[in-house]
Parts: structure tokens; sequence; C-alpha cells
């Protein structure tokens, strides 16, 4: 059976429905089935749902994504309190220690990202456990790096293969995307999987962080966010009096 | 009975943005990312050479081994830019075992 490619983070900025368009076009065509394009905690039902219509007129699967970038614990939690229900998928941008340890944490993220200097992830050994017990995923965008100045790049390739074998080490599920800030920044998906290579993962292990991880955490998320869910493993099958 | 120690490997790429007039300077680009990411010996190892190139179309193919050709592929995905830093992407259409089988789908593949 082939796999069902997604990317979830295609970071591109954007202004118009049509760009939206283009950019899901893009990605279909590069072989993706599900892609999220992350937006801001601001964006309306309206807009959301403007969105999904445009992916199913292209044919991909389009996830709806928040990314959190909270500067403390009480942000963090209190964004999450409000925006849970409204999206599929959130992605917290740690900038310290502290987000980072509650993020890992809390059950209602997930995916964690770091910035991309390698003193500011806070993704070790104590994050790892927490991050296991939780079930959020380590989220690596991988086009951003090839952005940085030579020097930045390798000292930041070191500490992603660190992370990378922590994640491993304790069950952390890891997720690949792209991170393309700009069109001319996708990849196809074969073509991200032999980059992560140089993240120390092998080639099946790359091609499941693009597909089955980032999959089944989606539609795990789409069976919470149902009306009929009550608790995992638990959903209303039937209401009303015709229950034995 | 001998045995080859590599095989080929052909790759058809499909250039975007600012694609090189020459082959020699995809060729050369390609290499610095090789280098750049695995080193002279890497390099060594993938043993490329640019089978054909068309600017026109933006179509090029290349050839490995087949022990360095997910490093290959690593490498064209890790360009950004060409060397005057305009924006260029390489995308890998199709690999193949034989320049024959390669050019007999690359029609639909790279459309």
């Amino acid at each position: 059976m082939s796999r069902r490619f997604a990317d979830l983070r295609l970071a591109c900025p954007l202004s118009s429905l049509e760009e939206a368009r283009f950019l899901l076009e893009r990605a279909r065509a590069f072989g993706y089935k599900l892609v999220a394009l992350p937006v801001g905690p601001e964006a309306t039902r309206d807009e959301l749902q403007a969105l999904k219509a445009a992916a199913d007129e292209v044919g991909v699967d389009l996830a709806t994504r928040v990314d959190l970038t909270p500067g403390s614990r009480q942000e963090l939690l209190s964004a999450l309190r409000h925006l849970r229900r409204r999206f599929e998928l959130i992605g917290v941008f740690c900038r310290s220690r502290e987000v980072a340890r509650v993020a890992a944490r809390d059950r209602r993220v997930d995916l964690l990202l770091f910035p991309l200097r390698p003193r500011q992830r806070f993704f070790d050994h104590s994050g790892a456990e927490l991050a296991s017990g939780s079930n959020c995923a380590l989220e690596i965008p991988l086009m951003p790096l090839f952005r940085l100045p030579r020097a930045e790049r390798i000292a930041l390739l070191g500490r992603l293969r660190e992370e990378v074998s922590l994640a491993k080490r304790y069950g952390v599920p890891v997720v690949l995307s792209s991170g393309a800030e700009e069109p001319m920044l996708m990849r196809r998906p074969r073509e991200l999987a032999y980059l992560a290579s140089l993240l120390g993962l092998s080639l099946e292990e790359a091609l499941n962080a693009l597909s089955e991880v980032p999959s089944s955490m989606v539609e795990r998320n789409r069976a919470k966010l149902d009306p009929s869910f009550i608790a995992p493993g638990i959903r209303v099958v039937r209401w009303g009096r015709d229950c034995p | 009975m001998p045995v080859r120690p590599y095989r080929k490997r052909y790759l058809a790429l499909k250039l975007e943005g600012s694609r090189p007039e020459e082959g020699e300077e995809l060729l050369a680009l390609v290499l610095d990312a090789l280098v750049e990411l695995f080193g002279e010996s890497g390099a060594a190892g993938a043993r490329l050479k640019l089978i054909e190139y068309d600017a026109g179309r933006g179509l090029a193919i290349l050839r490995c081994s087949h022990t360095h050709m997910g490093l290959v592929r690593a490498a064209l995905a890790s360009i950004t830019a060409d060397r005057a830093g305009k924006p260029l992407a390489i995308h890998v259409v199709d690999a193949s075992g034989t320049l024959r089988a390669l050019r007999k789908r690359l029609p639909t593949r790279a459309r």
C-alpha cells in the first residue's frame, strides 16, 4: 500500500486564498495527501472553512494548525484552553526551558518546535521523558536548515542528531516537515526523507516521520474533536431512548 | 565470477528557478552540495556524471553509484540557490537502473 505523505508545516506567508490554493496544488503535485498550513490564533472559523474548501477542491486533506509562541507557562496554558477545540493540530514554538517543559508535559500539545539556534533548543533528557508520556512529537522542519550560514548549519545539525537520538531513546515520535517559507523551498517527500539521513534517521524511519506518524496524529485529534468522543476508546454510538 | 563494485543509478532531475546555462555549472553545483554535506570522500564515492542537460526545459539526467544514491539525493534536495544566490530547486522526478527505462518514463514523470 502506498504511503500517505504529510507535510505538516508549509510556513509560506499567505495573503490570499489563491496563494493557499497554489501551495496546496503544488503539495499535491509533489505527492502529499495531507498538508497543514499554520495560521495565527486569531484565524476565524470562516477562514479555516475556506481553506478546507480550497483543499477539498484541489484534492488534498488539510489539517487546521496553529503555532503558538508563548512567552511564559501562563500564556501557553491560556492559549491551549482557548484554542484546543478549534484546531486539529497545535504546535508550540518553545523559546524558553519553562515553556518547553510545560509544552512537553501537556497532552493538548501535538508538536514541539524549537528555534534554529542550538543554545536555544531545550529538548533534553527531561523534556524527552515528559514528551514520551504525553504523546507530543518533536517536529523538525528541514528546509530552513539550508538557509543558514555554513557554521550555524553544522552546529545545528549536530544538535539535531542528539535530539533525534534522545527522541528514539525515550520513544518520542519525530515528525519531519519541509518548513518551507516560500514555494521554491518545498520538496518531495522522498527528498526530505533522504535529507533526514543527515539527522541520523534511516530511510524507513524518515518515511514514517513523513507519513504514518503525522497521519495518525491528525486522525487521533480528529477523533477527539468529534462530538461523539468521550475519552480514548469511548465514544457515543447512539443517543436517546433506543439505547439498551 | 567478477562482481561489479557498484551499480549505476540514473536520476531524472527537474530544475526550477534560476537554471544554470551549461551542464558543467549544474554538475559543479551538485558537487559543491555533495562536498559540503558529505565531504570529498562522499563526493568521490558518488561517481557523478551528467548524462544530459536541457537548460530550456530544465531537465537533466545524472548518473551516480547505487551505494551513494541516498547521499546524492540529499545533496540535490539541499540546494536552494545557485552560485549567484538566486533561488533554485532541483527535484528528482525519477530514478532507474537503466537509462532506457528512465527515458521511457521521463515524459510522464517530468510533467
